[in-house]
């Protein structure tokens, strides 16, 4: 099955040659049979690497520890689910379902817009094989899912394809494991959305680079990426929030985002992808903005190769970055190379990339989404800094520092109360220019609700200005939704004489991309709302509790009841009893547990916690069994009381379901350029 | 729309764009440069040869700790069969030639000296501290021994030094500022630094035995040695 | 009445964790019997220091000996009755910048801080500088537009100054809901 597979792989990487070839070629020539060759070629590469992918998967379901990845990576007594999951526990292995899934991408996009994109096409063909190539030869010269294990004849024991000489075949009888910290449910689900979130801004980037190549520079390009750009970053979105949860739930330490480099490495590409899909509007609009938005399209995916190299090069240390592995160089080559080709193509194409439009008033809409922009690119570029400000300090002082969530909340907060205020403007100026009565009229609502809520935490809560500020701009964002929705269906009603409510449905209806757009925003509100919460209001207590002893903390009342030891396929698992309440009322019944895998990967990293939780509407009661003594007389326990965390999911969960309604197909209408000078719109 | 207009819409958006890509280029160039710095200098790349980097250390104390204090102490750090680890009378005196005294490193130059990077957190340290008290026993007077502990606590560092009755200077590194300088990546970790002051060779890790420490201190002995 | 309560259980606590200590070592989670409001200080302090031989793990969370010890030195200083400040301070002192999770605010890692405003204040800078330079080309500053003609979203108003503009952000959305924004 490992030759098989590296064969295949091997088939497919000499392919791409082909395919890169005859790609530029039938683009050069204006020939369409080329093209198509090319094109088929793009296909047969995807099956091949299916074919590959297949192949481990196979090879870790039936336990075929001759394979190197498979030995070190999984083992006998691991749940089939996991067993699979491991596909993406490991680096060769997840480095190959990187490769699967812009195979799938690739043909994804490819056979959509092939009709439309006669010039395009075959340049776009040729950009997304070219970064396969670069994949297929990670995979195949660098960290290899297809090495056996071999025992040489001093007794070492090595991977390779091919048999050393003098080699013989090693099969150990069982595997070393599966980090016992990724099995996890939200671990399995959350790699994938990530990486399809990762692999998917490769996307806009080969549109973009196509548009470049092959000169083919109008605004088209953006229309047609907007969807190739949102799936991914809706991905990207699931992704981050599922990476969240998983820190929540497994790691036991009352928090969802510790700034580790690995989350940063996922954040700073959403932050740019978002900036993008945002300024592309402005090109589709008005014409402008074209030189930033190819500059962005390319970002995107750019960062996530940086991040790549950042989290697996070993530059930086992080907890939940694989080994140190030989594949930073070659990522670090594809870094400069990609910038420095997507430079000289820019900078040849500059003159044909001109706005078309220009901006009337400082007081409009895309004014707003400038500004906006550059803050997203700017708190990007802000938390790429931070990431590798201990390497820059160490070259510069020798001294090593660390650079943890408290630095990030610092700068990087200031930044997004920054979006947030112009989130909840923007929305309400309008294209080209707006005057200030009506920028005052329509601000009123929301500025009342911010300053309502403002003053009722100033009163009721805290006197804390940090999450009084937050939370004041989470309801001017708010206002400014509902006022939204509120002027249109008014409107529509005005228009049309529908009641409210049909008003509301076909208004959104016909403007899917404008409703679901808020109802992103309205899912970031949540967000925003839940997040304050729990960072400023979080209470936490840690203690030892004598069996059917109790403890207090923030109004509730744990009492330790009892506990249990359970064997698990491939880990013993000790569950401590709590029972949760709130003067006389039971609240819950938590069953925090402890986990000792016995793996050889596990041993060493001692035991895992599950946490036991209770999440109600209010507040999450969030405990964690520390250890125990004595079978369990005593335990010690870290117990959080969490506010408004739910929200945060929920708000989480709109944002994908906008973003799904802003995608779903309809019958598509051309949109319409606000035009640029005209001395008044229209209404239609 | 006049041509005048347009040409000049031309001009400034056009000038935007080469900023923006000089910016672009500007910031790639920077990132380029950390990361160069990155690979060719990692965050931890040890002083491992060369001039070895000079520093001053005040050894802890010699007085030992009361019994009260230094019982519990060493069940904190060995368990409660210390006794396990270490010498059979934990409470007697150190010798007083180092106490609370200031070496500079580049003073001992003309002797070699033994620097070991040690924990009292640090479980493998357990195992390397009697082989270097040892070998300091029977070296005294050719090899200067210097141990420094890292991110450790006056209480627990005597503790510590009392167990295995260790008679050669001893310090705090202080904010591990030594640990930087030498770019030690984890404890226990020992550089050689010959007659002359340089980097002679490290050894990573606890040392698994005595002869293997010897073999590191012949060959310090003998790159010292007077060439004539 | 509660607080009492409050006291009556952590002396429960206290004393069965103390008996627990005679017999079996130290409780894990309070060493050192620290009062209920010297826990908190503690639990406080350690959720600004970090583990300085892990990455990104905070005092409070960490397992490490290492991270114990300072745990244990925290509690001491409390008993000794020093402050915040002064035990963060020591900590610095001892352990070097690394245990503080962000670059010190002087010397070389002053950069750490001001770059990111940099940043933010060039970024701002341009954007308004671009857009400066976009509407400078404008044959007129920004005045109100006039009221839109009278059409299908228009046709129920009344004209009249408040409603010029109400009719002038109608026109908007109508023309965005056919723009489909």
């Amino acid at each position: 099955m490992s030759d098989l597979g590296y064969i295949v792989l091997l088939i497919a990487f000499i392919l791409t040659f082909y395919g890169i070839g005859v790609s530029i070629l039938g683009a050069r020539r204006k020939d369409p049979a080329l093209a198509a060759s090319g094109r088929n070629t793009l296909y047969v590469i995807s099956i091949l690497i299916l074919i590959a992918t297949l192949a481990v998967v196979y090879m870790l379901a039936t336990d075929d520890f001759s394979n190197e990845y498979v030995a070190s990576h999984s083992e006998r007594a691991l749940p089939m689910f996991y067993k699979i999951a491991t596909l993406w526990g490991g680096q060769s292995g997840s480095l190959l379902f990187w490769s699967f899934l812009l195979a799938l991408y690739s043909s994804a996009m490819v056979a959509s817009i092939w009709d439309k994109e006669s010039k395009r096409g075959p340049w776009l063909v040729a950009t997304l094989l070219s970064v396969q190539l670069f994949f297929l030869i990670i995979s195949l010269f660098a960290s290899n899912p297809f090495n056996r294990l071999w025992v040489l004849p001093d007794g070492a024991t090595i991977g390779a394809v091919f048999r050393p000489a003098g080699a013989s075949l090693f099969i150990p009888a069982d595997g070393t494991g599966l980090n016992p910290l990724l099995q996890n449910y939200w671990m399995v689900a959350h790699p994938i959305f990530l990486y399809l979130g990762y692999v998917g801004l490769a996307l806009p980037f080969a549109y973009a680079a196509a548009s470049l190549l092959s000169g083919d520079l109008d605004d088209s390009w953006v229309k047609r990426v907007r969807v190739w750009n949102l799936i991914p970053w809706m991905f990207l979105t699931i992704g981050i929030i599922l990476g969240s949860q998983w820190a929540y739930l497994e790691l036991g330490w009352g928090g969802f985002w510790a700034w580790d480099p690995v989350e940063n490495a996922s954040l700073i590409p959403w932050l740019t992808a978002t900036a993008f899909l945002h300024s592309i509007m402005i090109q589709e609009q008005r014409g402008m903005l074209k030189v930033w938005n190819m500059i962005l399209a390319f970002l995107g995916f750019w960062l996530v190769i940086i991040g790549t190299f950042i989290t697996r090069s070993g530059i930086i240390d992080s907890v939940h970055a694989f080994a140190i592995s030989n594949i930073g160089p070659l990522f670090l080559a594809f870094i400069i190379v990609t910038f420095f080709a997507y430079l000289i193509l820019l900078w040849y194409r500059l003159p044909d990339l001109q706005s078309d439009a220009e901006l009337d008033s400082l007081l409009s809409r895309e004014a707003a989404f400038l500004y906006v922009n550059v803050l997203f690119v700017v708190s990007a570029f802000v938390t790429l800094f931070g990431t590798l400000f201990p390497i820059i300090s160490e070259a510069a002082s020798g001294t090593k520092i660390a650079v943890n969530a408290p630095y990030f909340t610092k700068v990087d907060g200031p930044i997004f109360l920054g979006i947030l205020l112009l989130m909840g403007i923007g929305p309400l100026l309008g294209w080209r220019r707006t005057s200030g009565e009506m920028l005052q009229k329509s601000l009123a609502v929301p500025v009342a609700l911010a300053l309502a809520v403002a003053g009722a935490v100033f009163i009721l809560i805290t006197r804390n200005w940090v999450p009084i500020l937050a939370w004041a701009l989470a309801a001017l964002v708010l206002g400014t939704i509902i006022w939204e929705f509120y002027r249109g269906a008014a409107s529509r009603r005005r228009a049309t004489g529908e009641n409210w409510l049909r008003a509301l449905g076909s208004v959104m209806a016909r403007n899917q991309r404008r409703y679901g757009g808020y109802l992103v925003h309205f899912g970031v509100v949540l967000m925003a709302f839940g997040m304050v919460g729990a960072v400023a209001f979080q209470h936490n207590l840690k203690s030892s509790i004598a069996l059917n002893d109790s403890v207090e903390l923030g109004g509730y009342t744990f009492t330790y009841t009892g506990l249990d030891q359970r064997k698990a396929s491939n880990h013993d698992e000790v569950t401590a009893t709590v029972v949760v309440t709130q003067g006389n009322r039971n609240v819950a019944v938590l069953k925090p547990s402890m986990n000792f895998y016995s793996s050889r990967a596990a041993r060493d990293m001692g035991p895992t916690t599950e946490v036991g939780l209770h999440t109600s509407i209010l507040e999450d009661v969030y405990v964690v069994l520390n250890g125990y003594e004595r079978g369990g007389e005593l335990a010690a326990f870290e117990i959080f009381v969490n506010p408004l965390m739910l929200w945060m999911w929920i708000g989480g969960l709109v944002m994908v379901f906008g973003t799904m309604f802003a995608l779903w197909p309809t019958k598509a209408r051309a949109p319409q350029r606000i035009p640029a000078r005209q001395p008044s719109p229209q209404p239609a | 729309m006049t041509d005048a207009r347009n040409d000049a819409a031309e001009k400034s958006s056009g000038r935007g764009g080469i900023i923006m890509l000089i910016i672009i280029a500007v910031v790639g160039a920077t990132l380029f440069a950390v990361f160069y710095y990155g690979i060719l200098h990692p965050p931890s790349q040890r002083a491992d040869s060369g001039k070895a980097p000079d520093f001053s250390m005040t050894t802890y104390t010699s007085e030992p700790l009361p019994p009260d204090v230094l019982q519990p102490a060493l069940v904190d750090l060995f368990g409660s069969n210390y006794g396990r680890y270490c010498v059979d009378d934990v409470n007697q005196p150190r010798p007083k030639d180092y106490d609370q005294i200031t070496i500079k490193l580049s003073d001992l130059r003309g002797t070699p000296v033994v620097i070991n990077f040690w924990a009292s957190w640090c479980t493998t340290c357990k195992d390397e501290q009697p082989l270097l008290e040892s070998a300091w026993r029977h070296y005294q007077g050719k090899v200067m021994f210097l141990g420094l502990s890292h991110l450790d606590q006056d209480k627990n560092a005597r503790a510590w030094l009392q167990c295995y009755n260790v008679t050669y200077p001893n310090a705090l590194d202080k904010g591990g500022k030594v640990y930087n300088a030498y770019h030690v990546q984890g404890v226990p970790e020992t550089f050689f630094i010959d007659a002359n002051g340089n980097v002679q060779d490290y050894f990573v890790g606890a040392f698994p035995s005595a002869s293997v420490l010897d073999e590191y201190i012949q060959n310090l002995l003998h790159a010292s040695a007077p060439q004539e | 009445m509660k607080k009492s309560l409050l006291i009556a259980f952590i002396l429960i606590i206290l004393l069965t964790t103390a008996s627990a200590a005679l017999a079996q070592g130290v409780d894990p989670n309070n060493p050192h019997n620290l009062s209920p409001e010297q826990q908190a200080a503690a639990i406080d302090i350690q959720t600004e220091l970090w583990c300085p031989i892990c990455q990104g793990v905070r005092l409070d969370e960490c397992e490490q000996k290492v991270c114990q010890q300072m745990r244990d030195m925290i509690d001491e200083m409390l008993l000794e009755g020093k402050t915040k400040q002064e035990i963060i301070d020591e900590f610095v002192d001892q352990y070097g910048v690394v245990i503080l999770g962000e670059p010190p605010k002087e010397g070389i890692n002053l950069m750490a801080w001001i770059t990111p405003l940099v940043l933010v204040i060039a970024g701002l800078g341009f954007a308004f500088w671009m857009s400066k330079k976009w509407t400078k080309k404008k044959p007129q500053p920004a005045t109100p537009l006039p009221a839109a003609p009278a059409g299908d979203a228009a046709a129920t108003s009344v004209t009249g100054p408040e409603l010029e503009i109400e009719d002038e952000y109608l026109a908007r959305v109508e023309q965005e809901l056919e723009g489909d924004l």
